[in-house]
């Protein structure tokens, strides 16, 4: 979340407050103090513009405290290890298929993975004798 | 470096089980980063993940040989989990293969489908340990390829929504130039999964296959079919380059020349492929456009 919009949040959540805080002391006020016939009721126990106004602000402030909250999506690709971060410069996920599949694309991963790759049949045997080679021709090269 | 991201690409790795397919540089690579980022303590990791993040580590470090390790994991999480899940049964029989006894492992799995899986209505356990069985008499060479794909095709018989298993039968009909069958085995997937855009454009291929090998007549309706099907994986992800390239490929077998619009489209893609794409995929856009 940015500081914009962690600002925005404390200011429409104290402009909130403060409007509630006057529409309760304005409804206290009215308990205290009766209007004495109906004519000047009516005008009196309408709540004031200000507070009214007030709370359209804080109200304002608030969504854009959540649009500003938004940042663009990031991701780091699966087979490449050097920290480098890829981003589409989006901030929601796509919703078509052919779109949001192209971040799976883009960072080198097949969400049907657990299908094509076949992980229950994985000859166990074979893949430690690979990491056996290499880990013995890393270290010839060592040497 | 957001720990969010790191999350993420881990959970990726471990769903989408890519790690079975690393070479051992980046294997060792995933475990040291695995390492650093449960130590590091992420609150925003579930239980649940942190335990598949646990069993992703189990086998990257049975791969990369470390038995002690990979022993201590399984004895951590059994303790922590039991051993009735089909998960822990499954790494346990992996265990015994590495340690040399690829037989107690068969013996341990049959025992487990025969006593009690055999009446129980949990399909999940006993299609995923009827799996890892199939898989440990074909590395230990007890069968050949066709008693494998007699087994495969009884466990289909048997449970006939498994795609991953549907798929492994599709790959060795493959391999034996049973082009047809593996094509039937494809659909199957398909039927299971609607949008796997990998299998469409793995039937387009069978078919292209399929098509080179046999006569004139039926190969045009067999190239037709493997167009409209590479098109289908390109019509679900947008830049997926196997799709392209056999849209290429196929358009011209058709016998359609450099300015047919499919050629056009295909390669267009292919060279927003090769700027837009992860490293591997641009590299390899690159090259099929050079040979173009």
């Amino acid at each position: 979340m940015s500081l914009t919009s962690k600002l925005f949040y404390a200011v429409s959540a104290l402009v909130l407050f403060h409007s509630g805080f006057s529409s309760y002391e304005f409804h206290h006020l009215l308990k205290l103090n009766p209007p004495h016939n109906a004519q000047s009721a009516s005008v009196i126990t309408d709540l004031p513009k200000d507070i009214k106004y007030e709370v359209y602000v804080g109200l304002l402030l608030f969504i854009l405290g959540v649009f500003t909250s938004f940042e663009k999506l990031q991701y780091l690709p699966i087979e490449n290890n050097d920290g480098m971060i890829i981003s589409q410069g989006n901030y929601l996920k796509e919703i078509a298929l052919n779109k949001a599949t192209n971040v799976n694309n883009l960072v080198g991963s097949n969400p049907n993975g657990e299908v094509i790759f076949s992980p229950s049949f994985v000859d166990v045997h074979a893949k430690r004798k690979i990491t056996r080679e290499w880990a013995s021709n890393n270290e010839k090269k060592e040497k | 470096m957001s720990k969010n991201l790191v999350r993420e690409k881990l959970l990726t790795i471990m769903n989408t089980k890519v790690y079975t397919q690393f070479n051992p540089e980046q294997l060792v690579e995933l475990e040291n980063e695995l390492e650093i980022y449960l130590k590091s303590g992420d609150s925003g990791l579930t239980e649940g993940n942190y335990f598949f993040l646990m069993e992703m580590i189990f086998y990257v470090l049975v791969y990369l040989n470390q038995d002690v390790d990979a022993q201590v994991i399984y004895n951590t999480l059994r303790d922590r989990l039991g051993e009735s899940s089909y998960k822990m049964v499954i790494m346990r029989a992996t265990l015994l293969q590495i340690n040399g006894d690829d037989k107690g492992a068969i013996e341990y799995l049959e025992n487990l489908l025969k006593d009690d899986l055999e009446y129980e209505t949990d399909f999940v356990t006993y299609v995923s340990i009827a799996k890892k069985l199939i898989a440990i008499k074909t590395s230990s060479k007890d069968l050949n390829q066709e008693a494998v794909l007699k087994e495969l095709v009884a466990l289909t018989d048997k449970f006939p929504l498994d795609a991953e298993l549907w798929w492994y039968t599709g790959e060795i009909y493959f391999e034996m130039g049973q082009f047809e069958k593996s094509r039937y085995c494809l659909e199957q997937v398909l039927c299971i999964t609607p949008f796997n855009y990998t299998c469409f454009a793995r039937l387009s291929e069978t078919l292209y296959y399929e098509a080179l090998r046999s006569k004139k007549q039926g190969k045009l309706e067999l190239l037709d079919k493997a167009l409209k099907n590479a098109l289908r994986s390109v019509e679900l992800s947008e830049l997926y380059l196997k799709g392209w390239a056999l849209v290429n490929v196929i358009s011209r077998e058709l016998g359609r020349g450099n300015k047919n619009d499919l050629v056009k489209l295909s390669e267009s893609k292919l060279k927003e492929i090769s700027t837009k794409s992860n490293t591997k995929d641009k590299i390899t856009a690159e090259l099929i456009l050079n040979k173009i």
